[in-house]
């Protein structure tokens, strides 16, 4: 009866843990650039997206190539250990997206000046 | 729409229980589409002078995705076939889809701007992703036909026939079609200068089945093939650009 109780308080538990959305840092060279996600613009600095899907983002500045970003989302270890023992928490974090993470976690874009 | 759900259901299920017993390679993997890096074409000699814009390509794509799964004796054995094609790969509702929360009609001529970037066939490419071509002498204008991704799984799906992994025998394959209209345009008289209908069609090798996803020369093997359908696709029309005069 206990196992069974713990076995059902631990489901998700990644969900828990870490929840369904990953920090994602984006800087900028230039500094002063842009990010656009879904129609919204952002400074540079931390993101805050979705575990459960890709994400696409495009980093402008005027007079600059406009650059395009993939945040891509792996499958976490824990999913497969929650796989195999869990059945229950690995369901409830692979549908609801707290299961992946994003990657990367980190990164700097360059763009480019358009040259006449 | 009851079988589909069942047959999602079930193949959910079973993905779930093979994982463990085939999770090799399943270290995290780089998943862009761009296909420029993964097979570097040849840098064109002479770039044409100007600008080309790239425009969100136009979906003409069947819009349904579907599943069926049957089953048969082969020499007394039970096998078990899955069959899965998704017309919208990005639709597809696999734990691990590689396009989920992409879209193709946005990702596709994104990697053909950074592969004609890469291979130097204008002075500047550029993808022009809300329409204005402003700057731009060229116009790059596209429409998806075809992104289609058929997905045959047969053998493992039973305790007996699980046992072929054992022995190292893969039972799946997946077969990735191309085909979409490439148009070039004069941006200023909207003057059609190329217009062609690419296509390509790959059939990977046998695989394990849950190595779909994961690793082929570092990369998930759904976008790996995809990539290079869609570099097989449009290599012909580059070509055809690069041996023009300039436009």
């Amino acid at each position: 009866m206990i196992s069974v109780l713990l076995i059902i308080m631990q489901a998700g538990c990644m969900s828990i843990a870490h929840g369904t959305t990953q920090d994602v840092v984006v800087l900028t060279d230039p500094s002063d650039a842009m990010i656009e996600y879904h129609g919204q613009e952002f400074k540079p600095g931390p993101i805050n997206l979705e575990r459960g899907n890709n994400h696409r983002l495009y980093i402008k500045k005027d007079g600059y190539e406009e650059q395009a970003l993939l945040i891509s989302r792996n499958i976490s270890g824990w999913l497969w250990v929650e796989t195999v023992l869990l059945l229950i928490g690995g369901l409830i974090d692979g549908l609801n997206g707290a299961g992946f993470n994003l990657s990367p976690v980190s990164t700097t874009v360059r763009l480019q000046k358009i040259s006449n | 729409m009851k079988r589909n759900m069942k047959n999602r259901l079930f193949k959910e299920a079973i993905l779930l229980l093979i994982v463990p017993f085939l999770m090799q390679g399943c270290a995290s993997t780089s998943r862009d589409i761009s296909y420029h890096d993964l097979f570097p074409s040849k840098k064109s000699a002479s770039a044409h002078p100007g600008a080309v814009a790239v425009t969100r390509f136009t979906d003409k794509r069947p819009s349904e995705n579907d599943s069926t799964i049957a089953s048969s004796f082969v020499l007394l054995l039970p096998l078990l076939y899955y069959h899965e094609r998704q017309e919208k790969p990005e639709l597809g509702d696999d734990p691990e889809n590689p396009f989920s929360g992409m879209s193709l009609t946005e990702e596709i001529p994104l990697a053909i701007s950074n592969a004609m970037k890469d291979r130097g066939l204008f002075n500047r490419v550029y993808y022009a992703r809300d329409g204005k071509v402003s700057g731009a002498q060229w116009v790059l204008e596209g429409e998806l036909i075809h992104t289609r991704i058929t997905m045959r799984y047969q053998g493992y799906l039973l305790p007996l026939t699980a046992l072929w992994w054992i022995f190292g025998l893969p039972g799946a394959n997946a077969t990735i079609e191309n085909e979409l209209t490439l148009t070039l345009k004069d941006a200023k008289t909207d003057q059609v200068v190329l217009q062609r209908t690419v296509t390509s069609s790959i059939k990977t090798p046998m695989f394990y089945l849950y190595t779909y996803y994961n690793g082929e020369q570092g990369r998930d093997r759904a976008t790996y093939y995809f990539a290079k359908s869609l570099n097989e696709a449009t290599k012909p029309f580059f070509d055809e650009i690069e041996g023009m005069k300039s436009p």
